[in-house]
């Protein structure tokens, strides 16, 4: 049993380091957010975007692609990239690659970041199909008639709009399962809000590119969650357990400003998990 | 488990299944070669309508289920919608039922888009509010709730969506009272009303869907059952005795809808303002289907009333009832019905100073007023209204009669006791019909309004006045002025609208007439026991005025992605025909005109647009001024006009930039208007010593201009649940004005601004607060000006200290510019408890707590500034119990 396990495993792993896919559509999405719940003017905004074709789709950043297929080259070219050490810095929370078809929804996300010994380790889990109610308001966007979604999920209320002139049953993160194409989402309090910019047609191959510094593992999604807050929280402990000077001006000056982000850092876009 | 139990319930499983009136509809999806088509979204929602109300996905082997949960309508629509398929649709009956359908295979080509810079063609965004998410624990009608709803103001009693009022009113889709929706918005219980629906551009004309494009808003409440309901108030209160009732039954069925109501006060609520219609129906094609009161030559003087709420000053005793009935027929024809009647008996009692400037004096005269009304007015109406794709018909009939007997009280300069006695009587028919139909591809219009009025009117001064002018400077007992007004109206109307691509022309036809007859007559009493004496040629008026109005105009209008443009061309053709006391005043006088107008309104994308506007013209009127002998209109003015027909030409622009982001509920607006316009003729005032005036026409061309500048912001700040609206204007205008044989020019500047803050943040505090400034300068001629400011804060809070109890102090502060009169502050409050048990409200008030008696006002006219106080209502308490039922 335990060796057709590994089999099974490791095919899983080979299958998915080779994973290459042709997408045919593109969404971009222009993502609002606010990491700091107090604070509005914490906000920042990126471009994401999502690859479609018939069967499934890629949800991530537009520059994680172009920095993967850049991370992918150099590696084939040489070993001259060192990964390991302790950076100073909040793991960032957009690391993530969501994969959704019409019956399921799983996420890559890297927890942390590399860890010391200069290994990422890529968390893997699935989410249950998502609870919509429709909603009777209707509205224009652009060209298209839009109609209201609302969803309980992570902690907030989202609020979509949808249209179904485009037929395709998905949108940004791990929103999929209306009728049409999501072309705005936000959460009651405008926290997360993602806009559609752009949709075409596209002619894209892309490679899950699963770096061979990645460590894919199962997990399951609290555990991505708490392992993330456990890791950010330690950040200070493990510094001085690798024997840094905790007398040094510099030190002090990073130990209390680490304390300040730490708390600007309470508005992830799941707030229960 | 026994199996008799098992069995039981195995038979209770099934039972539970049959007895569950659910729909469900299942089917199979196959591509033309017979291949089941996975993954193909499939949704309901009501035949036509734009919102899906459920969806689900075909399996792999095609099959698909669908729980259809819409239970008041006979169809529904299917939607099939997939990327490499044709979109297909299928009407289907309620019922449960599995169907099978082939799509055709075809890539979707969905262009490329690039939101952010494209604009909206149709706005007809469709924004629901779930009335149990916006009520708060003060809400009883529903009106309470839609006044907070974002994007809506009430001015008065009439709702408006965006600056704008709203065109239609409804429940569950039916409109039964016609415009005159006050009774209804405050009198449903906010607890009947599921949703309200507001759709923007809607076009309630079926007819004219896609033809003609509506700015305008309507209103939908959606109940959340059929039934019947209302709300009820019984109240009592102190000093003087006062009493306040009303019960309005309403019941809203699927094809039939009824309101009663009675209603009574004395408590200086005019409930008579429920009556009034805010729209006439008939959208598009509307022609004037409102009963205007027949005109009144005579009135009693009178103080004018303060600016602010009635409750404060108005001194009445209102009875009233209405009725309104609809009913929907099977083949879509609805029929209308109302009937309504108010008594009211108003006393209005102050003191005037008038001071009147000529060019060489200044005449003080100062009047104390006690007026008595007696207001009856009686109103019935039939409609019937056929509003369907193919056809639209409407012909409304209607009945209106008043008839009012006041008598006013003054004392003049504080030595002469004057009593006037005024009666009127107005009998009005009016028949408007209006039908459409499509002619091939062209949409024609027939429509006909018959109006008729038969208006006689008194008034009767004692001792009589205007010595000079009747009684050759005796002093007299008594004047009598006595009128007969009748009028005939008939304006039919032919007009035609085609539509080709972008474009569409609509040339019309008028032929309008219009037959009065005005006879009046100036009787004089010079002692007590003699009798009444009329006075001759002169002083009696026997005027016949018939106008033949011949009209031709077109619209060309075009419409695409951001422009819209439309241009009016009218042209009209008169004959007029006047004869006075059996002399030919005018014999088939023609006169024509020509007043073209355009509007382009460009659309910048979804949140922006501007506009603007322009038109011209000139308008013949005096026709009402037609009289040569002498009519008494006041107990100290008298009028007569050299007879002639008066010619006004204007000229007018305009430009209007507006912001609108629904989804923030953020507005903001800015406009400019300038009008100019000059008229062939000025009234002249001459005044006397006593400041008695007349009034007469003179052949000099007299102009006037304005420019108006205004802007608004409205923002929602979502985090702290508070509304705040800015609004401010600048203004100047100019006009000529003719006084004892002297023109003047009069120039007026003003600007003003008003600042409007509505909290509702907190469970046990909310408030509201409204400040509006206004600075207005009038110039006279001889270097007189004067300057009239107003400064007002109203600022009402509301306190809940518990779940049953809500306390209501309402402030408010006049602050004006007068020297004598210090500012005013009123203060009133209202205390409600709840009595959950019998489902009531206990509501204890105090109007004018601290007492204020009088108001103070000033104003200016061409030549003369006004200073009047008012009497006001002295402090009251009033104890009332409200309920719903």
């Amino acid at each position: 049993m335990k060796y057709i396990l590994t089999f099974f495993y490791l095919s899983f792993f080979y299958l998915l380091s080779a994973q290459e896919a042709f997408f045919s559509k593109q969404a971009i999405y222009n993502l609002v957010y606010q990491p700091d719940s107090l604070d509005v003017g914490s906000s920042k905004n990126i471009h994401m975007e999502l690859l479609m074709n018939n069967e499934f789709s890629f949800f991530q950043t537009l520059r994680k692609r172009q920095q993967d297929s850049v991370l992918c080259y150099h590696n084939s070219q040489s070993n001259s990239f060192s990964r390991g050490g302790i950076v100073m810095r909040l793991p960032s929370k957009l690391n993530y690659v969501v994969k959704k078809s019409s019956d399921s929804i799983s996420v890559f996300d890297s927890a942390f970041g590399t860890d010391i010994n200069g290994k990422e380790p890529i968390y893997h889990y699935t989410e249950t199909p998502l609870n919509w109610e429709l909603k009777e308001d209707t509205l224009h966007y652009a060209d298209f008639i839009c109609q209201k979604a609302e969803l309980f999920y992570g902690g907030r209320k989202w609020i979509a709009w949808f249209t179904s002139d485009i037929p395709i049953s998905d949108g940004p993160y791990k929103f999929n399962g209306l009728p049409g194409l999501i072309v705005k989402i936000s959460d009651d309090k405008n926290h997360w809000n993602f806009e559609l910019v752009s949709f075409k047609d596209v002619s894209v191959r892309h490679t899950i590119n699963f770096q061979n510094w990645y460590v894919v593992q199962k997990k399951s999604k609290k555990q991505l969650f708490d392992d993330r807050r456990t890791f950010q929280n330690s950040l200070i402990t493990q510094l001085e357990n690798q024997g840094v000077n905790k007398a040094e001006p510099e030190y002090v000056k990073i130990k209390s400003s680490w304390a300040h982000m730490l708390e600007k850092d309470n508005n992830w876009i799941e707030l229960v998990y | 488990m026994t199996t008799t139990r098992a069995f039981l319930y195995i038979v209770l499983f099934f039972a539970i299944q049959t007895s569950s009136a659910q729909t469900i509809i299942t089917g199979r999806l196959l591509d033309e070669q017979q291949k089941a088509v996975s993954n193909v979204s499939v949704s309901y929602k009501k035949v036509g309508g734009a919102a899906i109300f459920g969806f689900a996905k075909s399996q792999e082997d095609g099959s698909f289920k669908l729980e259809i949960k819409i239970n008041d309508v006979d169809s529904v629509q299917l939607d099939f919608n997939h990327m490499s398929y044709a979109k297909r649709s299928a009407v289907v009956v309620n019922k449960t039922a599995h169907y099978a359908y082939v799509l055709k295979q075809e890539a979707r080509q969905i262009e490329e888009v690039r939101v952010g810079n494209l604009p909206i063609y149709k706005r007809k965004d469709a924004i629901n509010y779930n009335v149990d998410a916006f009520t708060s624990k003060q809400d009883r009608v529903i009106g309470d709730i839609i006044r907070k709803l974002p994007g809506i103001e009430m001015q008065g009693g009439q709702i408006l969506y965006q600056g704008k009022p709203i065109q239609k009113y409804m429940v569950n889709n039916l409109d039964l009272m016609e415009g005159r929706y006050g009774m209804i918005n405050n009198n449903l219980p906010a607890d009947a009303v599921k949703k309200v629906q507001v759709i923007e551009n809607d076009q309630p004309i079926k007819i004219l869907d896609s033809l003609v494009f509506s700015e305008k808003a309507s209103l939908n409440l959606e109940l959340k059952k059929f039934t019947s309901t209302g709300t009820g108030k019984v109240g009592l209160g102190a000093e003087p005795f006062l009493w306040d009732g009303n019960l309005t039954p309403m019941t809203f069925g699927k094809t039939f809808q009824m309101l009663n109501s009675l209603q009574g006060n004395n408590t200086g609520n005019d409930v008579a303002k429920d009556l009034k219609a805010f729209y006439t129906g008939g959208g598009y094609f509307a022609n004037n289907a409102t009963v205007g009161d027949g005109p009144s030559y005579i009135f009693l003087r009178n103080v004018s009333t303060p600016g602010f709420a009635q409750e404060k000053w108005l001194n009445n005793q209102i009875f009233l009832g209405s009725t309104n009935v609809l009913q929907k027929l099977k083949d879509g024809l609805e029929l209308k019905g109302n009937v309504s009647y108010y008594n009211d008996l108003r006393n209005l009692s102050g003191f005037t100073a008038t001071e009147i400037f000529t060019a060489d004096q200044t005449i003080l005269t100062s009047e104390a007023i006690d007026n008595r009304f007696q207001i009856n007015v009686l109103d019935a109406g039939v409609l019937v209204e056929k509003n369907e794709k193919q056809v639209y018909l409407r012909n409304s009939l209607k009945y209106h009669k008043r008839w009012n007997s006041d008598v006013g009280n003054l004392l003049f300069n504080e030595t002469e006791q004057i009593v006037q006695s005024r009666k009127y009587e107005d009998r009005a028919f009016l028949n408007a019909f209006s039908m459409a139909r499509f002619i091939g591809k062209q949409l024609v219009n027939v429509k006909s309004t018959v109006e008729w009025h038969q208006t006689p009117q008194r008034l009767a001064v004692a001792p009589g006045q205007l010595v000079d002018i009747l009684n050759q400077g005796d002093p007299y007992e008594q004047m009598t002025q006595s009128v007969h007004y009748s009028g005939l109206r008939a304006d039919n109307g032919l007009s035609f609208m085609r539509r080709i691509k972008r474009w569409t022309v609509a040339p019309s036809f008028d032929v309008n007439y219009e037959r009065r007859s005005l006879e009046t007559g100036i009787g004089i009493r010079e002692h007590q026991n003699q009798e009444e004496q009329q006075l001759g040629e002169g002083y009696r008026n026997d005027l016949q005025t018939g106008q033949l109005q011949m009209a031709v105009s077109s619209r060309f209008s075009f419409e695409n992605a951001r422009w819209r443009i439309s241009l009016t061309t009218p042209y009209s053709f008169y004959l007029y025909n006047v004869t006075q006391q059996n002399v030919r005043a005018l014999s088939s006088e023609s006169r024509n005109t020509f007043n073209p107008s355009a509007t382009v309104r460009y659309v910048f994308d979804q949140y922006n647009e501007l506009s603007a506007n322009g038109s011209t013209g000139r308008q013949i009127g005096g026709l009402d001024n037609f009289y040569n002998a002498f009519i008494i209109d006041s107990y100290r003015s008298i009028r007569r006009y050299t007879a002639r027909l008066l010619e006004n030409t204007s000229t007018r622009a305009g430009i209007n930039y507006n912001y609108r982001n629904t989804l923030k509920a953020n507005f903001a607006n800015m406009g400019y208007t300038y009008t100019q316009g000059s008229r062939d003729y000025i009234f002249r005032n001459t005044v006397d010593s006593l400041g008695q005036s007349t009034v007469g026409i003179e052949d000099r061309e007299s102009a006037n201009s304005s420019h108006s500048l205004s802007g608004g912001i409205a923002r929602f700040f979502s985090p702290i649940k508070t509304v705040v609206k800015l609004n401010a204007n600048v203004g100047m205008s100019a006009s000529d004005y003719l006084l004892n044989d002297v023109m003047a020019k009069q120039e007026s500047k003003r600007f003003g601004g008003t600042l409007e803050i509505i909290n509702n943040l907190s469970s046990v505090v909310s408030g509201e607060y409204k400040a509006t400034y206004g600075h207005s300068r009038n110039e006279l001629a001889g270097g007189r000006a004067n300057t009239v400011i107003h400064n007002n804060h109203y600022l009402n809070l509301s306190i809940y200290p518990g779940d049953r109890h809500s306390l209501t102090v309402y402030n408010s502060y006049y602050g004006n510019n007068v020297s004598r009169q210090r500012n005013q502050y009123f203060l009133d409050a209202m205390y409600r408890y709840r009595v959950e048990k019998w489902k009531t409200d206990i509501e204890l008030s105090a109007m004018n707590l601290l007492n204020n008696n009088q108001y103070l006002q000033q104003f200016s006219t061409n030549y003369q500034l006004v200073q009047s106080y008012f009497e006001l209502r002295p402090r009251q308490f009033l104890i009332s119990t409200r309920f719903k039922f």
